[in-house]
């Protein structure tokens, strides 16, 4: 799956750069890999994306 | 020596006092006891062992005849022992079991159980995520895939046809069973579609009665319901439920009556495809 820049920079900008990274490096994030999921489907995040993403938040 | 006069050794062992293989111990390990999981069941079974700890380092040897043709054929350590049973639904299972304890060159008596496999005969199919196993729970999954067929090893007719929307099955019978989606763009038809790159997902759930995603035959058009053998699932990955359960029911109603098919573990790293008869 490819991203554009827009879709990751809507997820980091929800979960931080550091849980962003984490999960990026091996670690599983719920809320970085459904939000990636979200962002990609949607081509970018509603509001109501926002709020699931930030409800997995650790 | 394998046989006397057809008649297997390990049948005839300690007739009399008579061995067919000496060695070890000379005397036959004891006779396992055990539980069987389901007296009928629809794709698997196990048993228990239920005196293991009364053996030093056991085996135990489960063969399950269906006709009397071997059909399972398992040996293993472990107290609880599963197979999964993908011959025809018909005929009655026979479980043969027996055990050899470290040290005895001679197994056990044979000990027998049996079991029947049945026939999906239901209208409604539902798949619930589950934190346990065995009860529906909040955590969200997604459905990729979920048919049902009319043969075993997922062969002949597929279960529902292929849907393009949540309705667009409704002509021929097959009525989507869905409470919860967490938007359109993961609608409950594309559990049914023939994409196995979209799904239907229940993020966010709010209840577990509503983590659900499903399917049933229109009374109308299928005033009796296929007979059914085999099922297929394909899962989105790492879901936060950590099993799927599969439940079946001839109201709808969901309130009790349902019978737990099966279930299988899902919480995988990456999509999973779960075969069943």
């Amino acid at each position: 799956m490819e991203y554009t820049q827009e879709q990751i920079d809507g997820v980091v900008n929800v979960t931080g750069a550091k849980l962003f990274i984490t999960h990026v490096l091996g670690t599983y994030v719920e809320a970085v890999s459904v939000g990636m999921q979200l962002s990609h489907d949607s081509d970018g995040l509603t509001q109501r994306e926002i709020e699931t993403i930030q409800g997995l938040l650790p | 020596m394998a046989s006397i006069s057809g008649q297997s050794t390990s049948n005839i062992d300690n007739v009399d006092g008579f061995f067919t293989t000496q060695g070890g111990s000379g005397t036959a390990s004891p006779s396992p006891t055990f539980t069987v999981e389901n007296s009928v069941t629809y794709f698997n079974n196990s048993i228990t062992i239920t005196n293991h700890g009364s053996y030093t380092d056991p085996t135990f040897q489960v063969i399950v005849e269906r006709n009397g043709v071997e059909i399972v054929n398992t040996v293993t350590p472990d107290t609880s022992i599963a197979w999964a049973d993908t011959a025809d639904v018909s005929l009655t299972r026979t479980i043969k079991v027996r055990a050899q304890e470290f040290g005895d060159f001679i197994q056990s008596a044979e000990v027998t159980s049996t079991y029947t496999k049945s026939a999906l005969g239901f209208r409604y199919f539902r798949i619930y995520g589950s934190s346990n196993g065995t009860t529906p729970s909040t955590g969200w999954f997604g459905i990729m895939n979920f048919r049902i067929y009319s043969g075993a090893g997922q062969t002949g007719t597929q279960y529902p046809a292929n849907l393009t929307s949540d309705s667009s099955g409704e002509s021929s019978g097959y009525f989507v069973d869905s409470d919860y989606v967490y938007s359109s763009s993961y609608a409950a038809y594309k559990a049914f579609d023939s994409n196995l790159n979209s799904w239907s997902w229940t993020l966010s759930v709010p209840t577990a009665a509503r983590n659900y995603n499903g399917f049933y035959f229109d009374p109308t058009i299928f005033p009796t319901v296929p007979t059914m053998s085999s099922m297929t699932f394909r899962s989105y990955s790492t879901p936060s439920a950590a099993y799927a359960l599969f439940m079946a029911s001839n109201t709808g109603a969901f309130s009790g009556e349902e019978t737990l098919i099966a279930s299988a573990r899902i919480n995988t790293s990456s999509n999973a495809t779960y075969n069943f008869g």
